[in-house]
Formats: C-alpha cells, structure tokens, sequence
C-alpha cells in the first residue's frame, strides 16, 4: 500500500522522459525540414529575381524609343525621375513584383560640375563623398564609386517609386556627358526648373520665361532659339537639350523574401540605346 | 485521505515539471529552427562554395562599357596557370582611398581560394581570402555549335565533395 505511489511516480517520471525525448526529435526533424525548404525558396526566388532582372531589358527599351523623348516634368518637381514600371509578375505560379524607375541624366547636374558653380544644386555630404572618392569618380563614373567613398553618411542610390529623395544619384549625373570631350547637356523638360534658370543665367542665354510657361502648360519647351547667347558671348558650357542622350534606371526584383535592385546606364549611340552600366545595389 | 493528497501531490509537481521542461525544450527549439534559419545555409562548406559562385555569378552581371573598351579586345573572362581571370567593375578601398578594380583574379594558395582585385595595370589594388578546405578549384570550357561557351567553375573541398555551376558565355566574353 505504501509502495504504490512511488511506483506512480516512477511511471509519471518514465512518461516525461519519454515526451521529452520524443519533444526533441520532432523539434530536430522541423528544424531540418525548415532549412531544407528554406533553401530550396531561397534558391527558386533567386531564379526568379534573375530571369526578372534579364527581361527588364524589354521594357526600358521600349520606354527609351516610344516615351523619354517627350517627356515633360511639372515645374516644381524636385529631380528627373519617372516610373517606368511597376507590376506583378507569375513565374511558376509565384507572383513576383518588378518595379523599374528612371531617372534622367540629363536633368541633373552634370558629374563634370559637382564641385563648380551648380555645387549648390547638390544634397548636403556630397562634397566629402566627392573629395574622398578623388579622381577615380571622373575617371570610372558610376555610382559604386560614390557609395563606396560615402559609406553611411549621404544616400547614394535613389530609392524606387515616384517620390523624391534627397539621393546623390537624382541630383548628380554620372553619365553626362556620355563621352569624353563633349559638353555635358541640361534637358530643359526634366530637369528641375530653378536648374535650368541658373543655368541660363550663367551662361547669359535668353528663352527662359518660355521654357517655365511651357513646362508650366505640360507642353515640350524646346531650347533651340534660346541657345544663343544674349549678350554674345562664350558659348554655353552647358548645352540646353529637349531631349536626353542618358538615363540612368533603378531595376527592383522582388520575389517571395529575396529582393535584388540594379542600377542601369543606357546612353544613346545616335541610333540606338547601349546599356554601359550596371552595377548592383547593396545598399 | 492522506494517500489521495499525495497523489494530487506527485501528479501536480510532474505536472510542473513537464511544463518547464516542454517550456525550456520548445524555447531551445525554437532558437535553434530559427538560428538555422538565418545563419544554416552559410554553416556549411557547401555553403561557403555556393556564396563563392553566387560572387562569379554578380561579377558577370556587373558591366562597364568602358572598362572593356579600353582593353585590346573585349574578353571579360579569361584562364591562366588554374587562375580565373574575371574583367569586372569592382569598387574596393585601398590604402584609404576607393579605386575601382578592373579585373578579379581568383587562384587557389595553400587550399585557400583567394580573389586579387587588379587595377587596368595589372596591379594588386586588394586581396581577400574567400574559402578554405579546398582540394582544387578548376574551371573549364566547353564550346557549343552556336560559338558560344559553357563555362563549369567547379569547386572541390579536400574530401571530394564538389559544388560547380555552368554558364553559357558569348565568344567574344572568353579570351
């Protein structure tokens, strides 16, 4: 009679052993399943991302050749950027999101005149960036350049989307001009309007009241007659332009938890679009 | 009576026992799926391997006009004595300031594969260990009727094991 409760107690604790044990087995088995299956979404999204990033190339074409020649911004946009792309795409039966923004080399300010007079058209910490990446921005532009001299301090890379940020690549052209030798151009339809007045004023140039009233009506203003100089002087250091010979695109590839952003350069070789960029985001 | 407290006694301490050891057992499993989760596919050597072509694969994706036009042909990939040569757009910092490597050179040292980061002189701006524990690290071509290559990196850890992926390559990529 007085045997029985230990003997109760032995069965409870033999019991507790046994659930544990069993507790921890099923918890290895989940562990491995959820990695095995992890890596097997992780290594399908990369697929996806890839194949994404590949048929971006379609799309930003097309933009190029049908819409960036006539394209006009609202005067009090704040930098050069459109968005070109955002959808939801299935790829094997996954919904996959490819969202592509550009932004207009031409309606910044030229890489050639960072540290000259439009310095002041250029976000906060863009100088030290400048000074720390030396000679090399000039020599191999590209945005890489800048986030690798820049570190955290001042955003690189603009974000995705239509809204404005305070990123170096929306305010600084790396690809203008597009070759060595030729004046850098200002698009006076994209670029933002207090630009393109410092522009003309420092080059002396007339015109500029029509260009804001046709920005203004959502109409292409075009510089042709207002090149000249006023007062006949030298000729522009900047060359007003209606339409861009740059842009400069952000590619996002998003699928399930895996996300891949690009930066492309296309520029125009007179008769076609050439990509002459890309690099990876990682920011 | 007495027996029937003891009962209640024992059943109510294995009771909280069990709750602390399910409780201390679910915690640890739970650290551990999601650990694994997050650091799991880069704990292993295979892992490793993989990061290593997932790098190749990024350097191919990366372009830069330029830096192929000023060379004597345009070649972006290239082998020589068991190195791969890989003409990319690389920023990397040296000696405190950032440069922009022209070309990667992976070779294998002393079972370590190691990336040497080249400037358009050929001169040694970086270099980076990237995996240990490798027996040989091959890369081979194989040319289709189309012209184009099949390029196999394959990457072999010193017991055998081997992780390798293939690209399909341009004839004028390959030098």
């Amino acid at each position: 009679m007085i045997r029985m409760p230990s003997q109760r107690g032995i069965a409870l604790l033999l019991v507790l052993v046994a659930l544990v044990l069993s507790v921890t087995a099923a918890a290895g088995l989940a562990r491995v399943a959820a990695t095995a299956r992890q890596r097997c979404e992780t290594a399908t999204s990369q697929q996806h991302t890839g194949r994404l990033l590949e048929a971006s190339e379609a799309p930003i074409l097309d933009w190029l050749h049908r819409h960036a020649g006539r394209l006009v911004l609202p005067s009090d946009a704040g930098s050069p950027r459109f968005v070109v792309l955002d959808d939801d795409i299935e790829l094997g039966g996954v919904t996959c999101r490819l969202t592509i923004t550009a932004f207009d080399q031409c309606g910044m300010v030229p890489g050639t005149e960072a540290v000259g007079r439009l310095a002041s058209f250029l976000p906060n910490g863009v100088h030290e960036a400048l000074a720390a990446a030396g000679p090399d921005w000039l020599d191999h532009p590209g945005l890489d350049v800048l986030a690798a001299a820049a570190g955290n301090h001042v955003p690189v890379f603009p974000p995705a989307g239509a809204r404005d940020s305070g990123a170096l690549g929306e305010h600084l052209a790396s690809h203008n001009p597009t070759r060595a030798g030729r004046p850098p151009t200002l698009n006076v339809n994209t670029a933002p309007l207090d630009l393109v007045s410092t522009v003309y004023a420092l080059n002396d140039l007339g015109g500029i009241d029509a260009v804001a009233e046709s920005r203004a009506l959502g109409r292409v203003a075009s510089p042709g007659a207002s090149r000249a100089p006023r007062t006949g002087g030298d000729p522009a250091a900047i060359v007003p332009v209606l339409m861009s010979t740059a842009w400069a695109f952000r590619i996002d590839c998003r699928s399930g938890h895996v996300i891949e952003s690009w930066w492309c350069v296309y520029t125009d070789t007179g008769s076609n679009w050439e990509r002459v960029q890309r690099l990876a985001i990682t920011e | 009576m007495k027996q029937h407290a003891m009962t209640l006694v024992e059943v109510l301490l294995a009771l909280a026992l069990l709750s602390a050891l399910t409780v201390a057992s679910v915690s640890w499993t739970t650290s551990t799926v999601r650990a694994s989760a997050v650091h799991g596919s880069r704990a292993s050597w295979e892992a490793g391997a993989a990061h290593i072509l997932d790098l190749i694969d990024n350097m191919l994706l990366v372009e830069d006009h330029r830096l192929r036009r000023n060379g004597h042909d345009r070649w972006r990939i290239a082998t020589e004595n068991g190195d791969l040569l890989l003409r990319t757009r690389t920023v990397v910092v040296a000696n405190g300031r950032t440069e922009v490597c022209s070309t990667a050179r992976l070779s294998l040292r002393d079972r370590v594969l190691t990336i040497e980061y080249l400037d358009e002189a050929n001169a040694v701006l970086s270099v980076r260990p990237l995996l240990g524990e490798l027996g040989s690290f091959a890369t081979e071509f194989e040319e289709l009727e189309t012209r184009e290559y099949v390029m196999t990196v394959r990457l072999t850890h010193e017991n055998g094991r081997v992780v390798s992926r293939a690209w399909r390559l341009g004839r004028e990529d390959v030098r």
